[in-house]
C-alpha cells in the first residue's frame, strides 16, 4: 500500500498545513539591518580603541547579534517546547564548559596552560 | 509539483515536520558543543597570554573581516527572507535567495583565501611554523595563530558545506517546482547557515577585534 501523499494517514486534511506562518518580509529585513548595523557599531569602536572594554563590548554586540539571528530568523520565538529546551541545554552546557574552564585556568598557580619549560641537562 | 511524503511512521505530516526540526536542532545544538571546546581553548589561551593575544589580534586584517561578517549576514537574511518567500508560494524569488546566500558563501571562502595567502606570505603558518615566529618568540603567538587556523579553517569547511547546501537548495526548489508544503525542508538548509553566522558572530571579535591594531 502507497502512503497517502500529504495530510492524515486516514485522508483527512492536516490541521497544521500551515503551522508556519510566513513572518512579514519587512521585519526579517529590518533585523537583518538592525545586525549590519551593531557589525558597523563593533568596528567603529574599535577604531575607537576603547582599551579594557574593548572585549565586553564586542562580545556584549556579537551576544545581540547571535541573540536577533536566534529568535527571528531561527525562529526560536515560534519554536516548540522540545526545541527551546534542546537549545537551552546546548547553552546551559556552552556556558559551563567555557566558565569552569577559565576559572580554573585563571585561578590556578602556577598557570597550567603555559609552554613547559626546558630541563636543564637534556 | 513536490509534495513531501508521509514516511509510514508518521501519523500525519505535521508530525513528520516537528521530529525532522527537533533532529535537526539537536544536530545544531551537538555543532555548538563542538566549536564551544574550541571557544573554551580559545579564552583559557588568552588568560594565559593576554598581551601577545591583545597584540596578535592587530595582525588580522579587520576590514576584511568586517567585510567577511557583513557578507555572511547578508545572506543570513537571504536565507530567512527565502523560507518565507516559499511558505507564501513563491518559488522564483525563494529560489533567487537561496541561490544569492550560496554566493555570500562562496564570497566570504574567496575573502578568507585571500587572508590565508597574505598570513603564509608573511611567514605565519599553522603550529608556529614560519618566519614570523623566529621574530615574535613569545609562547603565545604559536598558539594564536594555530587557534586561528584551526577555528576559521573549521567553520570555513562548515560555511562550504552550507554554500553547497544553499546551491543545491536553490536548484531543487527550481527544478522540482517546490510550493508551500516543503518549505520546511528548505527551512534546514537555513537553519544550518544561520547556525555558521552565529558561530562566526563570536569568531570575528575573537581574531579581528579584541585587540590593538597596528
Amino acid at each position: 500500500m502507497t502512503p497517502p501523499e500529504a495530510g492524515r494517514r486516514d485522508g483527512t486534511a492536516s490541521p497544521s498545513e500551515d503551522d508556519e506562518a510566513a513572518e512579514p518580509t519587512l521585519h526579517l529585513l529590518l533585523v537583518g539591518g538592525a545586525a549590519l548595523a551593531l557589525v558597523l557599531l563593533s568596528y567603529l569602536l574599535t577604531l575607537l580603541e576603547p582599551g579594557r572594554w574593548s572585549t565586553p563590548a564586542a562580545l556584549g554586540i556579537g551576544t545581540t547579534k547571535a541573540v536577533l539571528i536566534l529568535w527571528f530568523f531561527m525562529e526560536v520565538h515560534g519554536a516548540t517546547t522540545s526545541i527551546r529546551v534542546s537549545l537551552l541545554a546546548a547553552l546551559l552546557l556552552v556556558g559551563l564548559l567555557i566558565g569552569l574552564t577559565v576559572t580554573d585556568v585563571g585561578s590556578r598557580v602556577p598557570p597550567p596552560l603555559l609552554p613547559p619549560t626546558q630541563v636543564e641537562g637534556r | 509539483m513536490y509534495e513531501p511524503k508521509l514516511e509510514f511512521h508518521f501519523e500525519d505530516l505535521a508530525g513528520q515536520r516537528h521530529a525532522a526540526r527537533l533532529g535537526l536542532w539537536i544536530f545544531l545544538a551537538s555543532e555548538l558543543l563542538l566549536f564551544a571546546a574550541l571557544f573554551t581553548l580559545y579564552f583559557g589561551y588568552r588568560s594565559q597570554h593576554l598581551a601577545i593575544f591583545h597584540e596578535a589580534v592587530g595582525h588580522n586584517a579587520r576590514g576584511l573581516g568586517t567585510i567577511n561578517t557583513a557578507v555572511l549576514l547578508l545572506g543570513s537574511t537571504a536565507a530567512a527572507i527565502g523560507v518565507n518567500q516559499l511558505r507564501r508560494g513563491r518559488r522564483r524569488p525563494a529560489s533567487l535567495l537561496f541561490a544569492g546566500a550560496a554566493l555570500a558563501a562562496a564570497i566570504f571562502l574567496c575573502i578568507k583565501g585571500y587572508e590565508y595567502f597574505e598570513h603564509f606570505r608573511e611567514g605565519i603558518r599553522p603550529g608556529g611554523m614560519g618566519a614570523f615566529f623566529d621574530e615574535h618568540p613569545g609562547g603565545g603567538w604559536p598558539i594564536f595563530f594555530t587557534l586561528y587556523f584551526g577555528m576559521t579553517g573549521l567553520h570555513g569547511i562548515h560555511v562550504a558545506v552550507g554554500g553547497g547546501i544553499l546551491a543545491w537548495t536553490a536548484w531543487w526548489i527550481s527544478k522540482r517546482r517546490v510550493g508551500s508544503s516543503g518549505a520546511y525542508r528548505a527551512e534546514f538548509a537555513a537553519l544550518y547557515w544561520h547556525l555558521v553566522d552565529v558561530i562566526w558572530v563570536f569568531l570575528w571579535p575573537m581574531f579581528y577585534l579584541m585587540g590593538s591594531h597596528r
